[in-house]
């Protein structure tokens, strides 16, 4: 089969819903900002995590396959590739989010949470130091998220096979160094939301979110694709049942680590730990922390079980659509419980999040898409993966 | 079903998937395919039923949680109570792990078992090939003799078109009896 270099060709009225989705997303968020200030940079940090979660599992995606010489998703690895450009995006919305909401998201930084810490932790949230870390953690995965489209695109042009040495480097470099910044940012962004709670397994928990959330997105991206032609011969039905197996996978590994997490703290029944749990087991938050595992594990688990719905495009893709949600509840169980003292609420500003970054990610990845060939034409695992079967 | 089988061995993936592809086509049954390795798109060519030793798998683990779920509970609550750390003698948090493990195990037992089961394999049990050389380099494929109805000639015409080194219509090899011990081919089987 010789594939030749194409692009994506997409006309205004396919992105106008999109646009309209980021526009109102903004005017809900300013309208939020003049109802409730204080919940505007939550639902900022929300979004923006959700954003940047995706991208970072495009980048594990990306990695695993050039490490183990994978090929199976060669053929489609633009998707991905293009994903990786939400890294900046989302790293942004959350540098802004916890650049201007610090005092009111941040116990730790402000001048009178501070004192009450022990002293290393007092050192770790110095505002210098944790500003600094943030700042790298966003550029470090935003170098790797352009290296690693960097090296691709070029072997387009040139068709070196050393390209794919190149990548299978920065891969490896990635694992490494990617992993720690997951585990640190996610200390960081989210458990310094309680500053006195500590959770060792909390980066790993993290990690199994963003890498479930983006094998979903990722899910979701090719069956649009498939159904509006492109990629058509691309991506074929076993393509589809293996990102589907991956997605059940990591649905599983994100229970496991779920449970793993929340036994620990009830069996031991520490207060200093106990405290995540316990408020979030009380009152109205209670039913959101049972949805959360039945969204995140208990449906994808029993429904991608067998092999048939694995292959239909109609219920991977409402699956997906099931993990994604499961995702943005699990971001929302993690941020805003020690904010709100009445239980959950949804306002202005976290609907205008979620509108303003399904249409962001939307306008972004067909922006990147259209940077270069839907099929990586110089890629020496084209042709293996466009054979692709069970 | 009839006891009878054509058997025709070819030299090469080339020439087996061919001849599946043909074969089926013409509305010969397939029973078997027989191939020293795994032979890209032979599976969905042949046609063959997929294996269905995922429901023992799925069976088993649902029997093996549940049972040691209930077996815990009876354990610390029923049969010999102990108050651990204040925590309620029923407590299912802490059944959990045990349930995944036995979960596990009792899937990954059951499969296993659930194969040499049906596929008849025992310790000290002698390979009954339909030919020696499919562990080497040849590949079989293995048709149905219907009781009537069978057109020979046309399915050994199109075997010979892909290839087909030889071609024979004989009895099936008889399920559960004490399997012959293969004679002329050792020569070859060594080599």
């Amino acid at each position: 089969m010789n594939v030749e270099a194409r692009n994506l060709a997409t006309s205004p009225s396919l992105l106008m819903p999109y646009r309209i989705l980021v526009a109102a997303g903004v005017f809900l968020l300013a309208m939020g900002a003049i109802v409730s200030p204080a919940r505007l940079w939550a639902a900022l940090l929300w979004g923006g995590l959700a954003v940047l979660g995706i991208g970072v599992a495009a980048l594990y995606f990306l990695a695993i396959h050039a490490v183990t010489g994978a090929a199976w998703a060669t053929s489609f690895k633009r998707v991905p590739e293009a994903m990786t450009s939400l890294v900046p995006v989302g790293g942004l919305i959350t540098l802004v989010a916890i650049a201007l909401g610090a005092a009111k998201l941040y116990p730790a930084l402000s001048e009178q949470g501070a004192d009450s810490l022990p002293a290393f932790k007092q050192m770790w949230y110095s505002s210098a130091f944790y500003f600094a870390r943030s700042v790298a953690y966003v550029g470090v995965l935003s170098a790797f998220a352009w290296g690693f489209r960097w090296i691709s695109r070029r072997q387009d042009e040139d068709r070196l096979i050393e390209r794919t040495y190149q990548g299978r480097r920065l891969s490896a470099l990635f694992l490494i160094l990617g992993s720690f910044v997951v585990v640190l940012s996610s200390f960081d962004w989210l458990m310094a939301l309680e500053p006195m709670w500590y959770s060792t397994i909390f980066g790993v928990y993290n990690f199994a979110g963003i890498f479930q959330s983006g094998l979903a997105a990722l899910l979701l991206i090719l069956v649009w694709l498939k159904r509006r032609g492109v990629l058509e011969g691309e991506v074929n039905r076993d393509h589809i049942q293996d990102i589907a197996k991956f997605m059940f996978g990591m649905s599983t590994f994100w229970m496991y680590i779920w449970y793993s997490q929340y036994v620990l703290i009830w069996y031991t029944n520490i207060p200093e730990e106990t405290t995540y749990f316990t408020l979030r087991m009380t009152g109205s938050w209670l039913p959101l922390f049972f949805l959360n595992p039945v969204l995140n594990w208990v449906i994808p688990f029993h429904v991608l079980m067998a092999r048939s719905p694995k292959r239909s495009l109609t219920i991977a893709s409402r699956v997906a659509i099931v993990v994604l949600v499961g995702r943005a509840l699990d971001l929302y169980l993690m941020i805003y419980p020690p904010l709100l003292d009445a239980g959950p609420r949804i306002g202005l500003a976290e609907v205008g999040a979620l509108l303003g970054v399904v249409g962001l990610c939307a306008l972004v990845l067909v922006r990147t898409l259209k940077g270069a060939s839907l099929v990586p034409v110089g890629d020496p695992l084209l042709e293996e993966s466009l054979h692709h079967h069970q | 079903m009839s006891d009878r089988q054509q058997v025709s061995i070819y030299p090469g993936e080339e020439e087996v998937l061919g001849a599946v592809v043909e074969l089926r086509s013409a509305g010969f049954r397939i029973l078997e395919v027989f191939a020293p390795y795994a032979v890209h798109g032979l599976e969905r060519a042949a046609g063959l039923r997929r294996s269905r030793i995922g429901f023992v798998t799925v069976t088993a683990a649902t029997i093996g949680s549940l049972a040691f779920y209930f077996f815990q509970d009876w354990v610390s609550a029923i049969s010999w109570p102990v108050n651990i750390g204040g925590k309620p003698y029923s407590s299912a948090p802490a059944w959990i792990p045990v349930v995944f493990e036995t979960g596990v195990l009792a899937a990954g037992l059951a499969t296993v078992l659930a194969l040499f089961v049906r596929s008849r394999l025992y310790p000290g049990k002698r390979a009954r090939l339909i030919d020696p050389r499919i562990t080497d380099d040849r590949f079989a494929v293995v048709l149905e003799i219907p009781d009537s109805g069978f057109d020979a000639a046309t399915a050994r015409k199109i075997c010979a078109r892909h290839g087909a080194e030889s071609v024979e219509e004989g009895a099936a090899p008889e399920v559960g009896k004490k399997p012959q011990r293969p004679t002329t081919t050792s020569v070859e089987v060594r080599r």
